[in-house]
């Protein structure tokens, strides 16, 4: 059945948004920072990852850690030496998202270069699938599902049963009060920036391992994250990011099975109606 | 203007420059930085035009001036507008190289009657303002009487500023119709109609009952389409078909649109994109066990081979007759240099560095000389071993032929 | 000498798109990120009616202009009453649909991707008379803005922009102007468009993607925002570097990417440093 197959296909794209939105979502909620960077430091651990593992042989599970902390201390990084200079000097939460555009551009140049705009699949042998009668799961998708379980049961533990947790929430709730009452944070911000860039480099290793990358990737990527995270609405670190994610990587699939040329405008129109009619998202009271 | 020297390849401002800069741009609400910054790009731009245009090739080293060839003196400069960054960058670094050695082979040869070539390359970034600046560049600045270019987009935009300026423009594209849009228009390719009879011979030999094709939603894909749609409804074989958009990167969609179906074979026919690969991969990786085909020799290409990885086995496509003996020497030579083999793609660019030195040596050093020796090639032997010939309206006819990846290796078949 | 012709007439139509987008972004605090699909919509009609109906491309150009105007005034309704962040994402979204959209279901020439064979009149033919066309067409624009902005209602517009509340205590409606200035706004980015059509030769989706707007920014972030001069100084300097780095001796499949590099830097540098630009006024503490 058809739509039995597109449907797990969707399940499994799925899986990359709410990596990439969980991480999004995360430092939005928290510092209010719109990272449109967040793209960019998907594909760069895709990119080392790739770079590691098919360029120079690494084991897998080395090159994939590797593609991961890159990518974490790579989103530290851009808050520290861009986001916050801007703020410092007087630039608004509108002027972080300008330089976190230009962030981007600068590095899409550098991917630009390093791979001349070829596809990257970081790998030679084909996936293994599992096949049901006349739908093929791959073992691949299985793994994800398993992945963002854990990496969600993991979240929701740190952000709702422990002190680091509480500070986070504090901050997302009330800044003000946060930093009067004793929350460290900068100390939160280091964090959220590093969890967050992990989750997204995590989930730019995996695609680079599925279905490869482009320097287009990051922002394609990351405009549908952005969906997902204003559908399941901004404050809703999990639940929302989760339903969110999943309906954009439902909608992404069946979009790409009855009419691909349509998708990137179904999600693109699905991004400005929402923020018209419902910028709080579904769950919102 | 001495301070900027492209033979040196070195960007050199002299501080003279700046401080003639600073004297002339006034602009009080500006810190001094900023005023240097801005009298820096003035120069810049001032100086641009009139820098003094000297023949130049690509990154490496010019081949035509290196050489230590039999041909001598005055070079005779070809304009080069390939995409070197941009979305189809890759294409860009794979073939500058073998127009390069198209050129050095060219020379020692002798060049054209004893004359070098010389190329004159810029970026066309695959966009069409890029595309007419770079043309307008190296025929109106560098006054090269013909251009080899590539990418329909590119070509599309260049086509009218070749009629404009008389100066024929030679590619590699493969959509049907463009030639016939400009008289300066040259194609050497192999298109549907010329591969067309191979493929439906081996439909006809394998048994094929049923088949799907999947096309870009581009032109090329609807004039594809019913070619390949017709040929097969003449034999019999049922026959569907999926477009696809050309940069995705997930076709799961679209295959498990021809999963459904449950054809014998799946033939992909469009630009040669990476995208095709894609698909092929991600087909297998649904499960779809059949065989797979091309119309076009992309596979060839190493970020092709290299996206569809193990699964190329087995792959079947037409090309040009791509004949490794008759092409050693460029192979060996191209290997050598980029690490692999060239692609199909390679061999065309390095054929049609050869045709302009017949045009040239025939037609003469001017546009509308080399314009109207380019339509009269005939019997003109490809690097490849097969034979091209300049069809009426343009574009080439060639000598093509079907080959199948076996044990990693391109070999050819019988239909 | 032609190919210098070339590069005047383009950033000419540059100037006249960063002086439309100024106007909504700089001037009445509008962050539009998205202008690339008026663009698109000025250089599509104009093309499609002279192409295809074989209008003269002089009356093509107003009409395209116009269209675009009412395009524009017709999607900014809807987005009015968002706050900055996400007007500038709906802005971004629209571009997309735009681009796509006439991608996917737009008028194009058999056998191409795109529109091309504009035809002028006899007397626009070469590329003097182009540049003519098109540095009239810039002149007009830079003074229809500027007569706008040192006028009255630019005054309100700026007043949009800093301080609502005190425009609204004044009995004006700030509906009104937002959306008149986004029309006017739009009809200059028609005229850039159809005048971008005939300059190129041929246009296809690709020359209004996203990135196009993003570009945009650049030109009049580094320029200045609230300034028409900066509308003129951004594009040329920019845009006259550009094709500058084809002469200096870089390597030619590096220069595009150290383009984009740049342009990152810029808008990098531009927010930390100076918002405003090089001869902006506005100073967004946004």
């Amino acid at each position: 059945m058809i739509a039995l197959q597109v449907l797990v296909s969707g399940l499994g794209l799925s899986g990359y948004y709410a990596l990439v939105a969980l991480g999004f979502s995360l430092i939005f909620a928290t510092v209010k920072v719109f990272h449109v960077a967040h793209g960019t430091v998907f594909l760069a651990g895709g990119y080392l990852f790739f770079f590691l593992h098919r360029g120079l042989g690494v084991n897998l599970l080395v090159a994939a850690l590797a593609g991961v902390a890159v990518a974490a201390a790579l989103g530290l990084l851009i808050d520290k030496l861009v986001y916050l200079p801007v703020l410092r000097r007087g630039g608004g939460l509108f002027s972080v998202f300008i330089a976190s555009l230009g962030v981007s551009l600068v590095f899409e140049a550098g991917y630009n270069l390093l791979s001349r705009n070829v596809l990257q699949v970081a790998r030679t042998e084909p996936l293994t699938i599992l096949t049901f009668g006349a739908v093929a799961i791959r073992v691949l998708d299985l793994f994800m599902a398993g992945l963002v379980a854990v990496v969600f049961g993991l979240a929701y533990l740190w952000l709702f049963r422990s002190t680091a947790g509480l500070e986070i929430r504090a901050l997302t709730d009330n800044p003000a009060l946060a930093g009067v009452v004793g929350v460290n944070v900068k100390r939160v911000r280091n964090t959220v920036f590093l969890v967050a860039s992990a989750l997204a480099g995590l989930a730019g290793v995996i695609t680079a391992y599925d279905t490869g990358i482009v320097p287009d990737t990051g922002l394609r990527v990351l405009f549908i994250a952005v969906v997902a995270v204003i559908l399941g609405g901004v404050q809703n670190l999990m639940l929302g990011t989760l339903v969110g994610s999943l309906c954009l990587g439902l909608l992404t699939a069946f979009a790409g099975l009855l009419f691909p040329p349509w998708v990137s405008v179904a999600v693109f129109l699905a991004l400005i109606l929402l923020i018209v009619v419902r910028p709080k998202g579904l769950f919102a009271t | 203007m001495a301070a900027l020297e492209k033979e040196r390849g070195e960007l050199m401002i002299t501080k003279g420059h700046i401080a003639k800069g600073e004297r002339t741009v006034r602009n009080r609400r500006v810190s001094p930085q900023l005023g240097i910054l801005v009298a820096v790009l003035f120069v810049l731009a001032a100086c641009a035009p009139a820098a003094a245009p000297s023949p130049s090739a690509a990154p490496a080293k010019p081949a035509g001036q290196a050489a230590a060839a039999p041909a001598s003196g005055e070079p005779y400069k070809i304009g080069v507008t390939f995409p070197l960054t941009g979305p189809q960058a890759a294409w860009g670094t794979l073939l500058v190289p073998a127009v390069e050695m198209g050129v050095q082979d060219v020379n020692d040869a002798g060049g054209v009657s004893g004359r070098p070539l010389s190329l004159v390359v810029e970026d066309s970034k695959g966009d069409p303002q890029a595309a007419v600046a770079a043309m307008r560049k190296v025929v109106q600045v560098d006054r090269v009487p013909v251009v080899q270019t590539i990418f329909t987009n590119v070509v599309t935009a260049q086509m009218t500023l070749a009629d404009q300026l008389k100066v024929p423009i030679i590619s590699t594209i493969e959509a049907p119709g463009l030639t016939d849009r400009s008289p300066y228009n040259f194609a050497n390719s192999v298109t549907m109609a010329d591969v067309l009879p191979l493929h439906s011979q081996h439909w006809q030999n394998q048994g094929y009952m049923k088949m799907f094709a999947f096309l870009p939603n581009t032109s090329i894909g609807e004039i594809y389409s019913p070619l390949l749609k017709g040929e097969a409804e003449k034999l019999g074989i049922q026959y569907d078909e999926a477009r696809f958009k050309l940069g995705e990167t997930d076709f799961r969609g679209l295959v498990s649109r021809a999963k459904d179906f449950g054809p014998d074979m799946i033939i992909t026919a469009g630009h040669g994109t990476i995208d095709e690969a894609n698909i092929m991969r991600q087909a297998r990786e649904l499960g779809i066990q059949v065989p797979l085909y091309g119309s076009c020799g992309c596979i060839t290409a190493k970020s092709y081979r290299e996206a569809m990885g193990e699964l190329a086995e087995g792959f079947t496509f037409t090309t040009l007759k791509y004949d490794p003996q008759a092409a050693e020497k460029f192979i060996t030579a191209y290997r050598q240099k980029m690490g692999f083999d060239p692609d199909y793609a390679a061999l065309e660019n390095y054929d049609i560095v050869f045709m302009i030195r017949d045009a040239i040596a025939r037609g003469g050093y001017t546009g509308d000389g080399i314009q109207k020796a380019l339509s009269e090639i005939k019997d003109f032997q490809s690097i490849g071993g097969g034979t091209i010939s300049m069809g009426p309206n343009r574009q080439t006819k060639q000598t093509v032929a079907m080959y199948q990846i076996r044990n990693g290796q391109v070999t050819e078949i019988q239909p | 000498m032609e190919y210098v012709f070339f590069l005047a007439t383009v950033i000419c139509v540059w100037i006249i798109l960063s002086v439309a987008a100024n106007l909504v972004v700089g001037y009445t605090g509008l962050m539009s990120i998205g202008h690339a699909a008026y663009l698109a919509i000025g250089a599509y009609t104009a093309a499609s009616l002279n192409i295809f109906l074989g209008v003269n491309f002089l009356i093509a150009l107003p009409i395209a202009a116009v269209v675009t105007a009412v395009f524009a005034m017709l999607t900014v309704v809807p987005l009015l009453k968002l706050d900055t962040f996400y007007f500038a994402l709906a802005t971004m979204g629209l571009n997309v649909v735009v681009a796509d959209t006439i991608h996917n279901a737009g008028p194009r020439v058999p056998g191409t991707e795109g529109l091309f064979g504009v035809t002028l009149p006899d007397l626009l033919a070469s590329s003097e008379a182009r540049l003519g066309l098109a540095l009239v067409l810039a002149a007009v624009c830079v003074a229809a803005a500027q007569w706008i902005v040192t006028s009255p209602y630019g005054r309100s517009l700026r007043a949009l922009r800093d301080r609502e509340d005190a425009l609204r205590s004044l009995g004006k409606n700030p509906r009104y102007f937002q959306i008149s200035i986004w029309g006017v706004s739009g009809f200059l980015a028609g005229i850039a468009g159809a005048m971008y059509a005939t300059t190129l030769f041929y246009i296809d989706p690709t020359v209004f993607a996203l990135t196009v707007s993003f570009v945009l920014l650049v030109y009049i972030g580094v320029g200045g925002l609230a300034s028409i001069l900066g509308s003129i100084l951004g594009p040329t300097l920019l845009l006259a570097f550009n094709e500058g780095l084809r002469f200096v001796g870089l390597p030619s499949d590096v220069a595009g990417q150290t383009q984009q590099f740049l342009y990152g830097l810029l808008l990098i540098g531009l927010m930390i440093f100076r918002r405003q630009g090089l001869v902006g006024t506005y100073d967004f503490k946004e």
